[in-house]
């Protein structure tokens, strides 16, 4: 079976939504048909499509379509027009039109004197007449809110209340008001005032912003289009307001160098319409690299995937952005300034990452609304975690700490909880390591203490230039001296006199200068300056300090081994072993111990590591006596072993005390 | 008829459940609200009232926490009115019985440790204090009270002559935090252990440790001169020398000082024969203490800083009591100290035994050839000096000898007899000695010689029969024939 082309043409509407661009090609290929071939019925067809597709929407089309569509009801007015039957349905047209734009005026050069003078005499009885003066010419007219031409002379305008509003940078909006009548005749003159200079200017880049005295401005010129200038990136900026007096003008755009311009007071005075030069800004770039002693890093700047770590030299535009970097385990994440023109080194190191899981439970209590507002706040102050996105506030924790022990995508989960009226907030490791604070969530800031103790990492080493020291009358008296000082002329029971250039009248005021020293510290000793060298040393951990949190150490000490060199993952994996046995997992805490080996006997070293392994032996019960009394017995045959820092008691006389105690 | 067992249908359940729990919540608002009122009246002094909104309290809700609570701010109360704590001990009893699984009966438990430690009259009674302590440690492990009781574990085995066990727990406090109040308190203790312990730079970094952490406590004072006494006696070792007279060279101001003490504060008494008066030195002026004991032949300052005098005719007499004690069958007395359980130890120089005044006002003896010299030792252990055997001796506080040294050992010449003995609370030994070395003499703890100089190479003469070794490394003597108090540094 074969369709007829009209009812296949008949159909189209059907396929046409209203501003489909189709229409447009309707109606020039309707008006073709008519004035070319004379085909009053393929033209009515597709002049009958557009009316069809755009009426139902009439009062929403925009100014375009508007004259689209008056221009069908137009052209089917000529079209009718040619059949005397149906010459009232011409009439029809020209009435919508009028209604649809009093503005539009048919095209006279097609249409027939009689529909001329049916159109001009719908007009003058239906519509008022408004004359119109601009002054000065050049301005943006607004009608009732919408732009429209700002041409000078007559204008027909709908019966009612309009309003008009006439600007043009330079000079103060004028908006007039009036109420019209049908056939009424009316003149209105608009002239602004004069108040402000103008600048006129193309900027490169395209997308650049400009501000005057610090505050946005610039608008794309009217007159000037995109690729007017010689520059097809460049666009031109009218920028108002040049008021009397000096000004400045800054343009900025990313990755490019900011320009400022001084503005001239004569610029301002008289006022005028300048024209300035194009404004073209240089690129601004930096390099970035990034290191990382812990393998698998891979980077992000700002979302942009830049690889895998290590990254050297990397060129990038200058300026702030948000560096992130995903690791097999933990991550990493700080927010950047790449300088213009230089380099900026960044060393990451994966943090443990967070997960905030919000209440668990529906307990309500007094204040629950504030400290869940405060919880979800918490990622702004943390800087010692990664926070994992996209935990949803609303998941159960237990459902999270499957999800995420599954997917090994966090090391710690924070979430609060309500026991008998009483608020929580726990921080949990994901091999269940836990702790737990109470919170009021009437308190001004009730996770103040959390996010202080989640940015509070201990310090694991001090500088200390092999010297033992006590105070007394006279000064800080050598006690003892360490080979390195010893080596460097120190004398042990004889006074310091200096340190760093400055008199020493006691062991803090060493202290301080020790702190502010560099690798060596220059002492003065019976009258001789001699140079020690400043060597880090390590410290123990506090095991119940309330300022940590302890979850946050276990998981921070465990990423901070990865990639370290065997001295500096000694240490950690011994601070390691002391947040377990603050945990009270001493089977866990003796696995870490036996598995770590110190490259230093002196200070916090291997024989403080077996004096620890004796401790989590005892504290394991007394079948693991035995085990205890060789880790105490090793311990004891390191003399210069000592506890909690260098300035400790030694460790081999405790353990001898220990093994005195628990002999068989 | 009979319908089989009842079975509640699930809404029927549910409400039962909802209302019991309703219930709970009502019991446990109730609890907290007489909790509150009653910490209301005890905060405004209405100790009745707040007491009887407790006792209600008990009533009502004995299960609740806050009932737990309660006792323990009760016991307490009894405590700071009653450090003896016989009627806090009962509410203690039912705290450890009843609550054992509330965070608060580790408090409890440590509260009746001290009441238990305090109570000690022997080494041998703080087993139970030690009990109470370890439980606290065991059972509460993470409780903020562990630091304190590993810190009365340290004290009480320190007591008990364990050093080593007394090392391990001041070490936990170390160990806890060294930030907090209790690690001030516990280097103090470790530094004293390791010293004992023969680790002097041990000791000594500790103390030093000590005055870097916590510049500002009363601990660090108490450091710093006892870095300054050890440094100066036992690593400087300067030769002795004297001042001259002392306080600031004031000559001839005292009738006939024969006897001289050392206070806990560090405050000097002194008897003078003539006024047959105790003394102490305030701000450059005598203030006398006591009333007047004839002939007084041993003076010694007990921990709370009252005054005691021996003396032959009337027996011991101590500031504050009015009753003398008898002194039974020591006719001589050469010296008295007291132990750190309030006992008062008593020489005898022709008697063969030590005389033993016990805190619950019995006495015994202890055999001991004739003491010349008697003092105390920080410890608890106590120095006897012997001329008949020529040796000095250092007995623990059961009396068993733990180091003897013969007179004489190590000088240039021997002694004969011991006039006087003082000691430090670093545990210095000072004896004015006569025969062919007449002088200075001073000894580590241990009795290993430190410094001695005799009169002649001190550049001083006169009759000298007391000595004290005051906080900043001087050596006072008294010299009875020309009235004054010369120091020596």
């Amino acid at each position: 079976m074969r369709l007829h082309p009209t009812l296949l043409l008949l159909a189209l509407p059907l396929f046409l939504g209203a501003q489909d661009p189709a229409l447009r090609e309707a109606l020039a290929t309707g008006k073709a048909l008519w004035a070319q071939q004379g085909d009053r019925e393929g033209a009515a067809v597709r002049l009958d499509q557009v009316l069809a597709a755009l009426s139902p929407t009439a009062d929403k089309l925009s100014q375009d379509w508007l004259r689209v569509l008056c221009e069908a009801h137009g052209w089917m007015a000529i079209l009718e027009d040619r059949v005397p039957a149906r010459r009232p349905l011409a009439l029809k047209h020209l009435e919508q039109l009028v209604e649809l734009d009093p503005g539009f005026d048919i095209d006279r050069t097609v249409t027939n004197t009689r529909l001329q003078a049916a159109f001009d005499g719908l007009r003058n009885t239906r519509l008022a007449k408004v004359s119109l003066t601009l002054a000065p010419e050049g301005g943006t007219l607004e009608m009732d809110g919408r732009v429209v031409s700002a041409a000078p002379g007559f204008r027909h305008l709908k019966p009612g209340a309009h309003a008009l509003t006439y600007h043009k940078p330079g000079f103060r909006s004028q908006t007039q008001s009036m109420e019209l009548q049908a056939k009424e005749q009316k003149t209105i003159a608009l002239a602004l005032e004069r108040v402000a200079s103008t600048l006129t200017l193309a900027v490169c880049p395209a997308d650049a912003t400009l501000t005057l005295d610090g505050r946005a401005v610039g608008q794309p010129s009217s007159g000037g289009a995109p690729g007017e200038s010689a520059d097809p990136s460049s666009r031109d900026y009218v920028v108002d307001g040049i008021t009397a007096g000096e000004h400045f003008l800054e343009v900025s755009a990313p990755c490019h160098r900011t320009r400022r311009l001084r503005i001239p007071p004569e610029m301002g005075t008289p006022f005028a319409d300048h024209i300035l030069e194009a404004v073209r800004l240089e690129k601004a770039e930096g390099r970035l690299t990034l290191a990382s002693l812990a393998p698998g890093g891979s980077a992000f700047l700002s979302g942009r995937a830049l690889g895998p770590l290590p990254l050297k030299e990397l060129p990038v535009c200058a300026g702030r952005y948000d560096l992130r970097v995903d690791y097999p385990a933990g991550g990493f994440s700080q927010r950047v300034e790449v300088p213009d023109g230089g380099t900026l080194t960044v060393e990451a190191r994966p943090k443990a990452r967070l997960a905030l899981l919000g209440l668990a439970g529906a307990q309500d209590f007094a204040g629950k609304e504030r400290l869940l507002t405060h919880f979800q706040r918490l990622p702004e102050l943390l800087k010692e975690v990664a926070i994992v996105p996209g935990v949803s506030p609303s998941e159960a924790p237990a459902d999270a700490l499957a999800r995420l022990r599954m997917a090994k995508g966090a090391e710690l989960l924070c979430y609060l909880s309500v026991t008998s009226g009483r608020v929580e907030v726990v921080l949990t490791t994901l091999t269940g390591e836990e702790s737990r604070w109470a919170v009021n969530p009437l308190d001004p800031d009730p996770l103040a203490g959390l996010a202080t103790r989640l940015n509070a990492l201990p310090e694991t080493t001090i500088r200390d230039a092999g010297l033992r020291l006590v105070d007394t009358p006279s000064g800080p008296l050598v006690l003892e001296a360490s080979e390195g000082a010893q080596a460097a002329g120190i004398r042990a029971l004889a006074l310091l006199t200096a340190a760093g250039g400055k008199p020493v009248p006691s062991v803090a005021a060493f202290r301080a200068a020790l702190a502010a020293a560099g690798p060596t510290l220059a002492v003065e000793q019976e009258g001789k300056t001699l140079e020690l060298p400043v060597i880090p040393q390590s410290l123990e951990l506090p095991l119940h300090d309330e300022g940590f949190a302890y979850p946050l150490l276990l998981a921070d000490f465990q990423l901070r081994r990865l990639g370290t060199t065997p001295m500096e993952g000694g240490i950690l994996a011994f601070h390691q072993a002391q947040v377990l046995m603050h945990f009270r997992r001493f089977d866990k805490a003796l696995e870490v111990l036996r598995e770590t080996r110190m490259t230093t006997t002196e200070g916090v070293s291997q024989g403080t590591l077996a004096y620890y392994e004796g401790l989590c032996l005892l504290r394991l019960g007394q079948v693991f006596l035995p085990d205890a009394r060789q880790a105490f017995t090793r311990a004891s045959t390191f003399p210069k072993a000592t506890l909690f820092g260098p300035d400790g008691p030694l460790v081999a006389p405790l353990a001898r005390q220990i093994l005195d105690d628990i002999k068989p | 008829m009979y319908s089989g067992p009842r079975r509640l249908s699930v809404p029927v359940l549910v409400a039962h459940v909802a209302w019991l729990g309703g219930l709970q919540a009502q019991d446990h608002d109730l609890a907290e609200r007489l909790f509150r009122s009653g910490e209301r009246a005890f905060a405004s002094k209405s100790i009745e009232e707040a007491f009887e909104t407790w006792n209600q309290l008990l009533k009502q809700a004995p299960t609740s926490p806050f009932s737990a609570q309660a006792l323990l701010l009760m016991a307490r109360h009894h405590v700071d009115a009653q450090p003896s704590g016989e009627q806090a001990m009962p509410l203690l009893e039912r705290l450890r019985t009843e609550y054992i699984g509330l965070p608060v009966a580790a408090d409890a438990l440590f509260l009746r440790g001290q009441i238990l430690a305090r109570r000690a009259r022997k080494s041998v009674d703080l087993r139970e204090a030690i009990a109470e302590f370890n439980r606290v440690v065991d059972l509460f492990p993470a409780h903020a009270v562990v630091p304190q009781a590993h810190l009365a574990l340290a004290r009480a085995h320190l007591l008990q002559g364990h050093q080593g066990r007394a090392l391990d727990h001041s070490t936990e406090v170390l160990r806890w935090n060294a930030g907090t109040p209790e690690a001030a308190q516990a280097l103090l203790l470790t530094a004293e252990i390791l010293d004992l312990a023969g680790d002097l730079q041990g000791c000594l970094r500790t103390l030093q440790s000590l005055r870097d952490r916590f510049p500002g406590r009363p601990e660090a004072e108490e450091a710093a001169w006892r870095i300054h006494l050890r440094v100066r006696h036992r690593l400087q070792k300067p030769p002795l020398a004297s001042t001259g007279p002392w306080p600031a060279g004031r000559q001839k101001w005292l009738k006939t000082p024969t006897l001289l003490a050392m206070g806990p504060q560090g405050e000097l008494h002194l008897y003078q024969e003539d006024l047959d008066q105790a003394f102490r030195l305030e701000d450059g002026a005598l203030k006398a203490v006591g009333g007047p004991v004839k002939d007084a032949k041993a003076l010694f300052v007990d921990s709370e800083g009252k005054v005691g005098l021996v003396s032959a005719k009337v027996g011991i007499v101590r500031e504050g009591r009015e009753t003398p004690v008898p002194l039974g069958a020591l006719g001589n007395p050469t010296g008295a100290a007291q132990d750190l359980w309030g006992n008062l130890w008593v020489s005898d120089a022709k008697a063969g035994s030590l005389g033993l005044f016990l805190a619950d006002g019995t006495s015994r003896s202890l055999p001991s050839p004739g003491v010349s010299a008697l003092v105390a030792l920080p410890g608890g252990a106590m120095v006897t000096a012997s001329d008949a055997n020529r040796t000095l001796q250092i007995l623990d506080g059961n009396g068993q000898p733990r180091a003897s040294w013969a007179y004489g050992k190590d000088l240039p010449s021997g002694f004969r007899s011991v006039l006087a003995l003082a000691t430090d609370p670093t545990g210095h030994i000072a004896a004015l000695v006569d025969g062919d070395f007449e002088g200075v003499v001073l000894w580590s703890p241990a009795g290993q010689l430190l410094r001695q100089a005799t009169y002649k190479q001190l550049g001083i003469s006169g009759r000298f029969r007391a000595i004290a070794l005051d906080r900043q490394g001087g050596i006072i003597l008294a010299d009875r024939t020309n009235d004054v108090l010369i120091r020596l540094y």
